[in-house]
């Protein structure tokens, strides 16, 4: 825009070159001129300086966070696990290949410089149902063995985290910026329990509990659903109105347990939902002939009697079978089962058996399973089965701990439901598992973490073990060949009684209960 | 005028802060990436690890070739089908797609991204399986893959000592091998059932010769004339080599049958025996692919010692010998929506990284393959590995297996019962070597004629 300044120097620009020969009057003039240009290209600078001081102040303010990362030196982060040089970590797991495949390979993937040695774990018939052989022969093993990482039962962690065997793992966890939020929370606060309110292991995975329903046949049949934790009083009543009815020529069970279940096998896992116990605390007494067994026994019996709880024979087969004929005798699966009682693991059957056996998919319904009256909701049956800690006395503590990181994460729990093993959840949902409000039930599961630290401690407790062998196995000897004829549940009730006893004297000869409970 | 300086300072300052956001951490808007490749099996053992650990935040998408449980051959225009419907980014091909895709000229040059890229990813691949992949002619590559198979020749050690022989070496050729097995047959203190060379699934001794005329670098016929070639020096000589081992005994006359069902080979339970001989101790001397490497070094360790070294050398060139395979070929589509994506990905696969990540996962992985890394041996810490990163393979991606054809349809398969049947003359007293040498040309002459002229005849009932 040219203003009355403009002309001026036009005028100025028609003197001759060179000439040297301005006026005073116009050097004067120039001079004020030069003088008025510059006090305004300073206010002009002063003020473009102050507005992009402002921006800079404002954005300083606004990415703050990016700047603080550019602004701190970096700390040449030197990596724990080397690139270039082998990084050796010793495992202490149950299965070798197992945690090779589980675990091992998308660690190297990451980490190509890590390789894997194995500790033997103790007991010479370790398996996933057997992985307690003693808390002694376990903490033995441990302390002679090499490994960086082990794989503890959850019975033995109160025990190995006091006695100051394992590494705690809070403030590792504070110092990486690792938070414990997307853990299944039973899992994470058993897990703190067991470690005295301190984190020592991480357990990566779980099953929980449910009360699986068919609601079409609850429809069709004008029979309330069921709703999440029911006593099992309630469930038996919801279950008892199925009685008589039939679909197909066949009839349909209120209540079913699978394929091949047996009274005994549903009264134990009934019992354990209940909290129920065959010996005390103190395994003094047997707990198995009380009225509340007696009540559990007696219901399953009648609802057999009567047909509303699934009662077909069990039956046997020679050489292999295929999963597709097992599934043909699991009344649920075939749509003739108002509800199953199952754990988590059942979502894995139910999608493999499909549809085709009589049992939609949007059919079925899951709920937080019945329990004892006291407790609506909670699943006493709640299982953590181990967990991954590192020994204090580990050699490559740091490595064990990236690699313990990596099997916390998101990214391996996406990986975990690919390769199922167990037929357990993993602890940090899967994404899928997160979309997919099935098993989100299990994710929300509620259960009294030291109640399910005190059952899985008796449970490994091998005097107990004796207890539950010998009743259950007596149970199953007198059950098996009842057919029609009416359980007489008192007399089988003294039987297990006197067997339940038999096991605690003869642990108690053997000086094992002396300890008091203790495994 | 007023308001431009700020508002430069402002855009300046948005610029400069962004850009260095960007450098602080990943780019934020997720990428996209179109995969496919074999069966969903394959991928999840084979690739998907490496993908999520590679570029964990990526969406990738994965579009199977084939379903789990069903194998169906692609042709020209399935393919095509199958390209257009799914829109791949990056392939991961077996041999046979990425030659329908090569050939419709469907893939990128990757000679030319490499340079583009400024890429150095070949430097560090083993030259034998580029070799491989630039095909008869040594062309560009359009496909490139992290992991190969190739052969070399085993030997048992405790054969060799107790007959007090010389082990087998590097860069012998097949007469020399054959000369060793035969020391060892013909050598009394052999025990009964031991033999002195196996080669597993051979069905009879024109195998064994066009095993060998692979190595040697001889074909039957002429591509471009269409004529027979067997009428020279080095068949005669081949020829009466392979015919007088299997008159002295050097070879057994029975192989393993096979049972032709819908144009599938079935192998009977002798069969996949017989192809265990050198674990079971059997053989003096095996010429045999990696897995047997990975078989004999897996849990189950044979009862024997035992050593490896380069399979047998073409006379001619000693740098030339054994065949590789890629039963998985990178790719991408000249069609790819996310080619920069692609190449990341392909890189990746490519890279030291995956090499010295494959050395340590051993047969873990579900896949019992060796890195074409070069360095792979060294990562192994495993002087053993070492025979099947030395030679130039005999074959290439367009004809990769050495018993490819050679003449039109029926032909190779009467060119073979022909040469079977005079060897087998021979071996019985029949005929002399010579006159079941000099027998074959003309015969085969006359087979030839007939399926050109079989061919013809085709041809003309085809034309419309």
């Amino acid at each position: 825009m040219r203003d009355h300044r403009d002309r001026w120097e036009d005028r100025l620009s028609d003197l001759p070159l060179g000439s040297g020969g301005f006026g005073t009057a116009t050097m004067k003039k120039v001079k004020e001129r030069i003088k008025m240009l510059e006090r305004r290209a300073k206010r002009r600078r002063r003020a473009a300086a102050a507005s992009v001081a402002a921006l800079l102040i404002a954005g300083a303010v606004v990415f703050r966070s990016e700047l603080a990362g550019l602004l701190t030196p970096e700390e040449a982060a030197k990596p724990v696990i080397s690139e270039t040089e082998p990084t050796t970590i010793n495992v202490m797991y149950w299965d070798n290949s197992g945690f090779m495949s589980a675990f091992g390979q998308p660690f190297v993937i990451r980490h190509p410089s890590v390789r894997f040695e194995y500790a033997d774990y103790p007991g010479k018939t370790a398996n996933l149902f057997n992985l307690t052989p003693g808390i002694e022969p376990f903490k033995e093993q441990l302390l002679k063995s090499h490994a960086d990482l082990v794989q503890v039962p959850l019975a033995y962690l109160p025990e190995l985290s006091s006695a100051g065997l394992l590494k705690p793992l809070d403030t590792w966890m504070k110092r990486d910026g690792l938070k414990d939020g997307n853990w299944q929370p039973t899992v994470r606060a058993t897990v703190r329990e067991a470690g005295g309110g301190q984190l020592y292991g991480y357990a990566p995975e779980f099953s929980g509990y449910a009360l699986f329903y068919n609601r079409k046949l609850f429809q069709e049949n004008g029979v309330p659903e069921p709703t999440d934790g029911m006593s099992w009083d309630e469930a038996m009543d919801l279950a008892a109105r199925f009685q008589g009815i039939e679909k197909g020529g066949k009839p349909v069970n209120g209540l079913s347990f699978g394929y091949n279940s047996t009274i005994w096998f549903e009264a134990s896992i009934i019992g354990k939902s209940q909290g129920l116990r065959l010996a005390d605390a103190k395994l003094g007494q047997a707990t198995v002939d009380t009225p509340a067994w007696t009540d559990l026994w007696t219901k399953l019996a009648a609802g057999r009697r009567a047909g509303w709880i699934n009662n077909d024979p069990v039956f046997k087969w020679e050489g292999n079978i295929s999963m597709k004929e097992l599934y043909a005798h699991d009344p649920f699966l075939n749509g003739r089962s108002a509800m199953t009682y199952a754990s988590s693991a059942y979502l894995d059957t139910l999608s493999d058996a499909g549809s085709g056996l009589g049992l939609a998919q949007e059919d079925w319904g899951i709920l937080a399973p019945p329990g004892d009256k006291a407790s609506r909701g909670m699943d006493a049956a709640f299982e953590i089965p181990f967990v991954f800690a590192i020994p204090a006395q580990a050699a490559h503590a740091d490595a064990a701990w990236e690699l313990l990181k990596y099997i916390m994460s998101p990214s391996q729990a996406n990986r975990y439901v690919r390769f199922p093993h167990g037929d357990a959840l993993p602890t940090v949902a899967a994404d899928a598992a997160a979309s997919d409000t099935r098993s989100a039930l299990f994710y929300r599961a509620d259960a009294d973490p030291s109640q399910v630290l005190d059952r899985t401690k008796r449970d490994a407790n091998p005097v107990y073990g004796s207890v539950s062998s010998a009743v259950w196995t007596e149970a199953s000897n007198r059950t098996q060949n009842a057919g029609g004829d009416e359980l007489d549940v008192s007399e089988l009730l003294q039987a297990l009684q006197a067997k339940a006893e038999q096991a605690l004297q003869a642990a108690s000869a053997a000086g094992q209960a002396a300890a008091g409970g203790q495994p | 005028m007023k308001r431009l300086a700020p508002l430069l300072a402002l855009s300046l300052l948005l610029a400069l802060v962004s850009g260095c956001t960007k450098s602080a951490h990943t780019a934020t808007e997720p990428k996209t990436l179109t995969v496919a490749c074999c069966q969903p099996y394959t991928y999840d053992m084979q690739f998907r690890d490496f993908i999520e650990a590679g570029f964990p935040d990526w969406d990738v998408k994965f579009v199977p070739l084939q379903a789990d449980n069903d194998y169906k051959a692609y042709d020209e225009k399935t393919i095509a089908e199958f390209m257009d419907r799914e829109k791949p980014d990056l392939l991961i091909l077996n041999s046979s797609d990425f030659g329908l895709l090569r050939k419709a000229d469907r893939l990128q040059n990757l000679d030319e991204l490499i340079a583009r890229e400024k890429s150095k990813l070949t430097d560090t691949v083993t030259p034998g399986v580029l070799d491989f992949l630039r095909g008869e002619d040594g062309g560009p590559l359009y496909g490139i893959g992290p992991a190969f198979h190739a052969n070399a020749m085993y030997f048992n050690k405790d054969i060799f000592d107790r007959l007090g022989t010389p082990y087998p070496t590097d860069g012998m050729n097949w007469e020399q091998t054959i000369e060793l097995a035969d020391r060892i047959m013909q050598d009394k203190r052999r025990e009964k059932d031991e033999i002195g060379l196996h080669i597993p699934w051979l069905r009879g001794p024109f195998d064994l010769l066009q095993r060998i005329a692979g190595t040697e670098g001889l074909k039957y016929t002429n591509a471009d004339t269409g004529a027979v070639t067997f009428d020279t020096p080095g068949w005669e000589r081949l020829f009466k080599q392979v015919a007088s081992a299997y008159k002295r005994g050097t070879f057994v006359a029975s192989w393993p049958e096979g049972r032709e069902e819908d144009g599938t080979t079935y192998y009977d339970q002798a069969a996949m025996e017989s192809a265990d001989l050198f674990k079971k101790g059997k053989a003096a001397i095996a010429v045999d692919d990696d897995f047997l490497l990975a078989n004999l070094k897996s849990a189950q360790k044979p009862k024997f010692g035992w050593g490896v070294v380069e399979p047998p050398a073409r006379s001619s060139d000693p740098g030339v010998g054994g065949e590789i395979r890629l039963y998985e070929v990178f790719a991408i589509p000249t069609s790819a929506a996310h080619a920069e994506e692609a190449w990341q990905v392909l890189s990746y696969f490519m890279s030291e990284h995956v090499g010295k990540a494959k050395a340590g996962l051993g047969s873990a992985i579900g896949a019992m393959d060796l890195s074409v890394q070069r360095d792979y041996p060294e990562w192994k810490q495993d002087p053993d590995y070492e025979p099947f990163y030395a030679l130039r393979p005999t074959n290439s991606i367009d004809k990769f297996y050495y018993g490819a054809e050679q003449g039109p349809a029926g032909f190779d398969e009467a060119f073979a019962e022909l040469v079977n049947g005079h060897i087998r003359s021979a071996v019985e007293d029949k005929e002399t070597l010579d006159e079941a040498y000099a027998a074959i040309q003309p015969e085969a002459e006359a087979l030839m004629k007939k399926a050109l002229s079989d061919q013809k005849a085709d041809g003309a009932d085809e034309s419309k």
